[in-house]
């Protein structure tokens, strides 16, 4: 079975996640320059801080990882389980939660490249899309968020 | 588009642009469900260091072209100048449409150059770059949607500082507050 178009899609989330993505910056590019004393500012103007937009992407990839393992129970139910709670997402916290991103990035990536292109047809357990999808939405949510970030940052 | 085993792949790609552009996104909102809302006054306003709504919607128009031209084989198309954030007198209730439209018109017609491509067409250089039309596709609908984040923000920011400059307005032209005198 081919992998091809699955290859693709997996260079252009770690493109997205690295560097050099065609649209402009990465995810840990964003992260690499931002003053660490801003990521959990809160803004009047928006509901959200930059450390809880990380944290977004963080538990969005842990939600596919379980989807690849066929979890059908699991789900990102509550407003924390999305955002973070205010520890997790603390200035004191910003390192492992940097961690966190890119360890779970890792394991992410890792887990794809064991599959093959009937991946994306397959329906995602507990849920009405399949993983083409779901994998292309996820770097389409990542570049969404990264935006929010490069403004709540400026 | 009729799907068949050669042209699987963009059409794939096409639901992609249509869903960030239209709506029915796995991520969210699309590109245009936050920014038919906006209003001229929202999109004129000028934030320090940063591109006006409008700019940033021309901009969008812009690499929409980009990829038109050189579907089309024009290698040397580029853009540069105005022509990436474009240039901007007022903008008033006209001037927005006209920009929504042309963003609507200008993803059309990629839709429609796409129309009658096979998928080995996606693994082609873009004339005059480095990367192909696979990637050139894809980064079109991360670059909107990358954009369309910042919007989604700079709306927020926008409106605050409107109120904020509303309420001056109000209660130093229009009220005459604490005297009982209001109309």
């Amino acid at each position: 079975m081919s992998n091809k178009e699955l290859e693709r899609i997996i260079e252009n989330i770690d493109t997205v996640f690295r560097g050099d993505a065609w649209h402009g910056p990465s995810v840990m590019e964003i992260i690499n320059s931002l003053p660490i004393d801003i990521v959990d500012t809160k803004q009047g103007f928006s509901k959200r801080t930059i450390a809880q937009l990380i944290f977004h992407m963080v538990a969005w990839r842990k939600f596919i990882i379980e989807k690849l393992n066929d979890n059908i129970e699991f789900a990102l139910k509550s407003e924390e389980d999305n955002w973070g709670t205010d520890v997790e997402t603390s200035k004191e916290n910003w390192k492992n939660l940097v961690v966190d991103l890119q360890q779970t990035h890792k394991q992410f990536i890792e887990l794809l490249e064991t599959k093959d292109d009937s991946l994306l047809e397959k329906r995602v357990a507990g849920e009405f899309y399949d993983f083409y999808k779901v994998l292309t939405g996820l770097i389409q949510h990542d570049t969404y968020h990264l935006g929010m970030i490069w403004v709540l940052w400026e | 588009m009729e799907s068949n085993e050669n042209n699987y792949l963009v059409e794939r790609i096409v639901k992609l642009l249509n869903t960030a552009f239209h709506g029915g996104a796995w991520h969210g909102p699309s590109a245009l469900e936050v920014i038919k809302p906006i209003k001229p006054k929202q999109a004129a306003y000028k934030l320090e260091n940063v591109h006006t709504i409008a700019e940033l919607m021309y901009h969008m128009t812009s690499w929409r072209i980009f990829a038109i031209q050189k579907i089309n084989g024009n290698e040397k198309y580029e853009i540069i100048g105005d022509k990436d954030f474009g240039k901007f007198g007022k903008i008033d209730e006209f001037e927005l449409e006209t920009l929504l439209m042309e963003m609507s018109l200008s993803h059309d017609e990629l839709l429609s150059v796409l129309k009658d491509k096979t998928d080995d067409f996606l693994m082609e250089n873009v004339p005059g770059t480095e990367y192909d039309y696979y990637t050139l596709l894809h980064g079109i609908i991360h670059h909107d949607l990358y954009h369309t984040g910042q919007i989604a923000v700079f709306k927020k920011m926008i409106d605050r500082k409107l109120e904020k400059l509303d309420e001056v307005n109000t209660s130093s032209r229009f009220f005459d507050e604490g005297y009982g005198d209001t109309f």
